[in-house]
């Protein structure tokens, strides 16, 4: 009896102790990521294992040196950084950030460090775990890349779309009504009727040039050079009123513009985008227009109370030649929302609409705060 | 008695509707020429019929029902399902081009860039798909 119960005895604390210590050390030998430690003036003292396949040294290499020798150049500064914050007792949570291996590659890696303690509480070095995430990162970039290309592409096959269809349009009529004029003139000529024809010729080569002018737009806001500074929206806004002037009056469309903010951004793109929102809010409109541009932050609103569409439609609007009214009525390229939308994209934002037929259309616009 | 010809075109833009009706009148004087200007118009012209077209010509991009949606309309309905129509339209896209037999087109025609291409495309289309004419109605 006395020896089952000697077996079954519970371990001394200090055992238990030993165990677990044992077991740390093991998990810490064994951990695919890097755990280091280092006093407070950034000389090594433990490595693990992981250390050693990520960055390539041994611990015989590495402890008693200065863990500097793994940080880039240009990051140097970032170590008197990390060990101010740990002398202050505060940790450093998931700091990516890149360090060198043995052999000189550069890899990104993700930081955590904390401070060690000794038995009074004093702050005495470090721990410091790291993980290898160059190849996460890798697969992140090239997510990001495949989906900008798969953008890119959808992009080259609606200007494929431009080229097979809106293009086609104008071009066809001004042939088309040549020959009609060509055969006219030939035969008895009906002079209303041949101006008739010469009309519509010089409307189809207008509608051809604004088309050009609008996809040229369009393609231009995929450029990367243009300077991002504080843009006032409010005199955005201002300026492109300005140039509506004469449509304002012809119309007696009232406009009230709020108060709008100031947003970091390309100041011709945000003309662009009001100069297409107002001048749509101007083109779909029935009597006494009444266009509101307000702002609630940075959430844009602009308002009019024209011929609306179905909200249904309200996704579709966005994408280039999606023309909901007809060509006899209201003239348009199709690209003004596509453009739009890429304008406030590109600036890290949303859009969306919001109609119902005969009660307006009201545009919300999302940029980051 | 032969029946005249009677043709619905379904097109938005004014000018193509001009074209189609110049050079059908001439081709066909006695063709009887209806126009719708989208797809709801048309379904709305055929259902207060009291007959069915000979053949449609439609377009597919339009405001409020485009092409694609008409088709799928009118081959759901018994009366309409056998009704030639044939998609003319600007686009040469080959989606466009199989998304309209997949929705029931009988034919596809790229409207022309030419009166000799329209004058020859519309005359094909008719010959292929229209019931037989007596001889007095061609006019060539």
């Amino acid at each position: 009896m006395s020896t089952e119960n000697n077996i079954y005895e519970h371990p001394g604390l200090n055992e238990i102790e030993k165990a677990s210590q044992s077991w740390l050390a093991a998990i810490i030998h064994s951990s695919d990521d890097a755990i280091i430690s280092k006093t407070l003036d950034g000389i090594i003292n433990s490595w693990n294992e992981g250390a050693q396949r990520i960055f390539g040294y041994t611990a015989e290499e590495m402890i008693g040196t200065p863990i500097l020798r793994l940080i880039p150049e240009d990051r140097q500064d970032e170590e008197p950084a990390i060990l101010e914050r740990l002398k202050r007792g505060e940790r450093v949570d998931h700091f990516d950030t890149r360090r060198v291996a043995k052999d000189g590659r550069v890899l990104d890696v993700s930081l955590s460090i904390s401070p060690i303690r000794d038995q009074q509480g004093c702050i005495i070095g470090a721990s410091k775990i790291a993980r290898n995430i160059t190849d996460q990162k890798k697969a992140r970039e090239m997510a990001e890349l495949n989906e900008r290309l798969a953008r890119s592409n959808h992009e080259l096959e609606q200007f494929a779309y431009i080229a097979s269809h809106d293009l086609q349009e104008p071009l066809r009529k001004i042939h088309i009504f040549s020959e009609l004029l060509e055969e006219g003139l030939a035969q008895e000529p009906d002079i209303s009727k041949l101006n008739g024809y010469l009309d519509k010729i010089k409307s189809a080569s207008n509608r051809m040039s604004k088309l050009i002018k609008d996809v040229l737009d369009y393609s231009r806001l995929s450029r990367v050079d243009q300077s991002v500074t504080n843009v006032d929206l409010n005199m955005a806004v201002k300026d492109v009123l300005h140039e509506f002037e004469l449509a304002v009056v012809e119309k007696k469309a009232v406009i009230d513009v709020g108060i709008l903010p100031v947003v970091r951004g390309i100041s011709p793109q945000f003309h662009q985008l009001f100069r297409n929102l107002i001048g749509n809010a101007l083109k779909f409109s029935r009597q006494d227009p009444r266009i509101q541009v307000l702002a609630d932050g940075h959430h844009i609103i602009v308002k009019d109370n024209g011929i609306g569409f179905p909200q249904e439609f309200a996704g579709k609007i966005f994408d280039i030649f999606q023309r909901l009214n007809s060509q006899d009525v209201y003239n348009g390229s199709g690209i003004g929302l596509a453009l739009c939308k890429k304008i406030v994209e590109n600036h890290g934002g949303t859009i969306r609409a919001q109609s119902e037929p005969g009660k307006g259309s009201t545009f919300h616009i999302f940029l980051p705060g | 008695m032969d029946q005249p010809l009677h043709v619905l075109l379904v097109d938005d833009d004014a000018d193509d509707r001009e074209i189609f009706t110049w050079t059908l009148n001439n081709i066909y004087p006695s063709a009887v020429i209806a126009t719708a200007t989208d797809g709801e118009d048309a379904l709305e012209r055929l259902e207060q019929w009291d007959y069915i077209p000979d053949i449609i010509f439609l377009d597919l991009n339009m405001p409020r029902m485009n092409g694609f949606d008409f088709l799928q309309h009118i081959r759901r309905r018994d009366k309409w399902r056998e009704l030639p129509v044939i998609v003319y339209s600007t686009s040469s896209n080959p989606r466009d081009i199989a998304r309209s037999r997949e929705t029931g087109a009988t034919d596809y025609i790229v409207k022309g860039t030419e009166m000799a291409t329209v004058r020859r495309d519309l005359l094909q289309a008719l010959e292929r798909y229209r019931p037989p004419l007596s001889e007095h109605e061609y006019r060539k």
